[in-house]
């Protein structure tokens, strides 16, 4: 008999990560010295989580891990431990650690044992010491005005179906209230269905339970912590004056219809404490969300704003309907009214659709603090990073492939542009420099800013090694941006002594390929003395692109306009041919190869002749290239679809379309096509020889 | 965790003279929530059978609330079905939690514990 704990198990490591990406974010935000008490409590609740359900689930090793992290935190959290940095940088490793064992755990693959081993050490090292002389901090006030205990208390609970599902136990909550008075706990099975009927992972049981003796609220209020949210819950003082507690909260819509809430009499703490609870959720929904899934989380807003936009689009759909069975040309006038309005709500539920795919960009950013605090670190420096625009949203795909390129500049800006405080103070600069990462919206495009107040780039020394590597020559007369542009090439580095973080000169050329590879494109900005700008440019979506129709004999062919320098009409003199079959034009000082669509996908063209054509001067992968289409049609928006899906993969061709009209035109890959021009004159020229 | 003691015990349970009129279930000594489908599943047949049931608790460590919740529903349908159901042992652990949640009366594990 098999019992299926993987859905438990992927669950509980889930939402351990999780924990662990909260208890990260509020480390990295806590300063030695001061430990707020909310701050604390919530890596403690994370660490409580992680251990309790690692020890369900039968990983030891994590628990009692976990143990010894929680355990110091109870200590800080009570206010007998101080918040040292070395005990926030050894909560940082222990996060990692953590993080490693579940990853271990999931994968089943084996983990740095030494890495633990050593953080473990490093705790046990900071449990065994004697907590440092207690803080009467934040965290006091709240522990220590406990409410008179009352002579008992009256409890109804009542769990919602899913609460047993996420491991919590009515058995538990109540043996720890047994423990603290006299308990009798009285059962409601008006909610239990017969056994055949019974969802036996339901919760269907509702208790009223009696807690005599001397309780405090809050001591309850810890029992039934773990449910918030998962259940309804009232605490009534006997003897006392009326309901001090009454929950209610909602996880979800569904729940909260199926709960049959009972009225709300809330004292003002109570709202309080639902107010934290309200945003610890909204902490933990933001970082689920952080992780690379395959699903995507989807505000309900977005949801209700199509149902509204398919309610009209049905209707005007039934007026048109209605205006085609008897139409008369009196009628023309509220035809196009009709055409009008099923335009605006195509136009509408397109944009609407593709805004369900936006995530903020908050989603990309929240992975660097802990990077710079971490290579801040190792490198020495004094780093404050500065986000701004983390709201901007951006498609789901062009925010999976933009994340390592970010990575790479971030970690370059730490390495490379800022400099050592001493050398920040020899310049006259302050102490800390600032890393910032922006990110707005321009036109169709997203932009995305790293920057940094730090040396600036050394124009010179890439200039003395573009030269030595052959790039460049010294008589040339390079702008800055040409010269920054050398940065990007393979294997360019100007880092005199290669470090592990940057240095061997390796990526700036795949985040530039990456970049370009996403229709995107990067530039640089450096004023000596005051830091370097990195601008990335990106499409909003990777499912929509603005293109250029253009006609190749009796086929319409789509040019990403992004692609397109220009358009001209072909000069015969400025055509050179060369060996073999390759034609190059001459414009201005360039020389571009020319590639004859038709050639290149055997069609019959309406002329060969150059002149008779239009030269469409494009730019992929780095190369210019002009081609020769027949007639260039109109620039219009187009819905990608993927050809290999479709189809299969076609050398030249990117995707494919459907048009107004019906038709199916297939859209040119700028940089496929380069290249296969490249190789088909390649043969041409070894036919000749 | 697994309760595959139970399935023995089913396919078993012809072999003395109580075969025709007793069905035995014995419970592993993890009553959870990973093992309530199973459980629900055996508890159902036993009813179908409409015989006598007994029921061995001895082994049981932990019993959590959805296995409780099971066992619940099970005696009152045998009850409204005249079907007797009764515990040849029952752990300390087992009656321990059905008495914190107020069932131990419905389970008929309240004799046991005195």
């Amino acid at each position: 008999m098999s019992i299926d704990m993987e859905q438990f198990k992927a669950t509980f490591i889930e939402e351990s990560l999780e924990g662990l990406d909260i208890m990260e974010s509020v480390l990295l935000e806590m300063q030695p010295g001061e430990a707020d008490a909310e701050e604390v409590d919530n890596i403690f609740r994370a660490a409580h989580s992680i251990k309790g359900g690692s020890a369900t689930f039968g990983f030891s090793d994590i628990s009692n891990f976990t143990h010894v992290v929680e355990t110091l935190l109870d200590q800080i959290r009570a206010g007998e431990r101080e918040v040292t940095q070395e005990a926030i940088n050894l909560f940082l490793s222990s996060v990692d650690c953590i993080r490693d064992m579940l990853a271990g755990a999931q994968e089943g693959f084996d983990i740095n044992f030494e890495q633990v081993a050593e953080v473990k050490a490093g705790l046990d090292r900071m449990l065994g010491s004697a907590p440092e002389a207690a803080v009467p901090a934040e965290a006091g006030p709240e522990t220590q005005e406990d409410t008179p205990a009352a002579s008992g208390w009256k409890i109804i609970f009542k769990p919602f179906p899913d609460m047993l599902r996420s491991g919590n136990d009515v058995v538990r909550l109540f043996r720890e209230l047994a423990d603290m008075g006299e308990m009798d706990a009285v059962v409601d099975l008006e909610g239990l269905p017969a056994l055949a009927d019974m969802e036996p992972e339901e919760a269907c049981l509702n208790w009223g339970v009696t807690l005599s003796g001397a309780v405090s609220r809050e001591q309850i209020d810890e029992v039934f912590e773990w449910v918030e949210g998962d259940c309804e819950l009232s605490i009534t003082a006997i003897g006392g004056d009326e309901a001090v507690l009454v929950e209610t909260p909602v996880e979800s819509v569904t729940e909260a219809a199926a709960a049959n809430p009972t009225p709300v009499q809330a004292a003002p703490a109570t709202r309080e404490r639902r107010t934290s609870n309200d945003r610890r959720q909204g902490d933990r929904r933001k970082s689920r969300s952080s992780s690379e899934n395959s699903s995507i989380r989807v505000g309900i807003d977005k949801v209700d704003a199509l149902i509204n936009l398919v309610g009209e689009l049905v209707i005007t759909q039934s007026m048109l309907g209605q205006l085609g069975e008897d139409f008369s040309m009196d009628k023309v006038e509220r035809l196009k009214d009709g055409l009008a309005e099923l335009e605006r709500n195509t136009r509408e539920l397109q944009e609407n659709v593709m805004s369900i795919r936006m995530l903020p960009i908050s989603f990309a950013f929240n992975r660097f603090p802990r990077m710079v605090h971490d290579l801040c670190g190792k490198l020495e420096k004094k780093i404050e990073l500065k986000m701004s625009g983390e709201q901007t949203e951006l498609d789901k795909t062009v925010m999976e492939k933009i994340g390592d390129p970010l990575v790479h500049l971030v970690r370059n800006a730490v390495d490379h542009g800022i400099e050592t405080p001493d050398k920040r103070l020899a310049a006259g600069k302050s102490e800390t420099g600032t890393v910032h990462l922006n990110a707005y919206h321009q036109g169709g495009n997203i932009l995305i800013e790293i920057s940094d107040d730090g040396a600036g780039l050394n124009r010179e020394r890439i200039l003395a090694k573009a030269i030595e590597r052959g790039l460049a020559n010294s008589g040339d007369n390079l702008s800055d941006a040409e010269i920054f542009d050398f940065l990007f090439q393979p294997g360019f580095s100007t880092a005199d002594v290669v470090s592990d973080v940057s240095g061997r000169g390796v990526g700036m050329d795949v985040v530039k390929r990456n970049i370009t590879a996403l229709g995107g494109a990067i530039d640089v900005e450096s004023r000596p003395g005051n830091g370097s700008t990195f601008t990335i440019r990106l499409p909003l979506t990777l499912a929509i692109l603005d293109g250029q129709l253009v006609r190749v004999g009796e086929q319409t062919f789509i040019i990403p306009l992004v692609s397109i320098i220009e358009s001209l009409q072909v000069e015969p003199v400025r055509v050179n041919a060369i060996a073999g079959s390759a034609e190059l034009y001459k414009l201005r000082d360039d020389y571009l190869p020319i590639i004859r669509l038709y050639d290149a996908f055997g069609l019959k063209p309406d002329s060969t002749n150059l002149e008779d054509g239009l030269l469409v001067v494009v730019e992929g992968h780095g190369q210019q290239a002009g081609l020769l289409v027949d007639d260039l049609l109109a620039q219009q928006q187009v819905v990608i679809k993927s050809l290999e899906t479709n189809f299969k993969k076609v050398v030249g061709i990117s995707g494919a379309t459907i048009l107004g009209d019906g038709t199916v035109a297939l859209i040119v890959d700028i940089g496929g096509i380069i290249e296969l021009s490249h190789n088909g004159s390649k043969r041409a020229n070894s036919a000749a020889a | 965790m697994v309760i595959h003691e139970w399935d023995k015990w089913v396919s078993d349970k012809t072999s003395n003279s109580e075969a025709e009129t007793v069905s035995h279930i014995v419970c592993d000594e993890m009553l959870d929530i990973s093992v309530v489908g199973e459980l629900r599943v055996l508890l159902l047949e036993a009813l179908a059978a409409k015989q006598s049931v007994v029921l061995d608790g001895s082994a049981v460590e932990r019993a959590d609330t959805a296995a409780l919740q099971v066992l619940t529903a099970f005696f009152q349908d045998a009850r409204s079905q005249d079907i007797v159901v009764q515990w040849s042992s029952a752990s300390e652990a087992l009656i321990h939690s059905a008495e914190l949640l107020g069932i131990a009366d419905i389970l008929d594990l309240k004799a046991k514990a005195a």
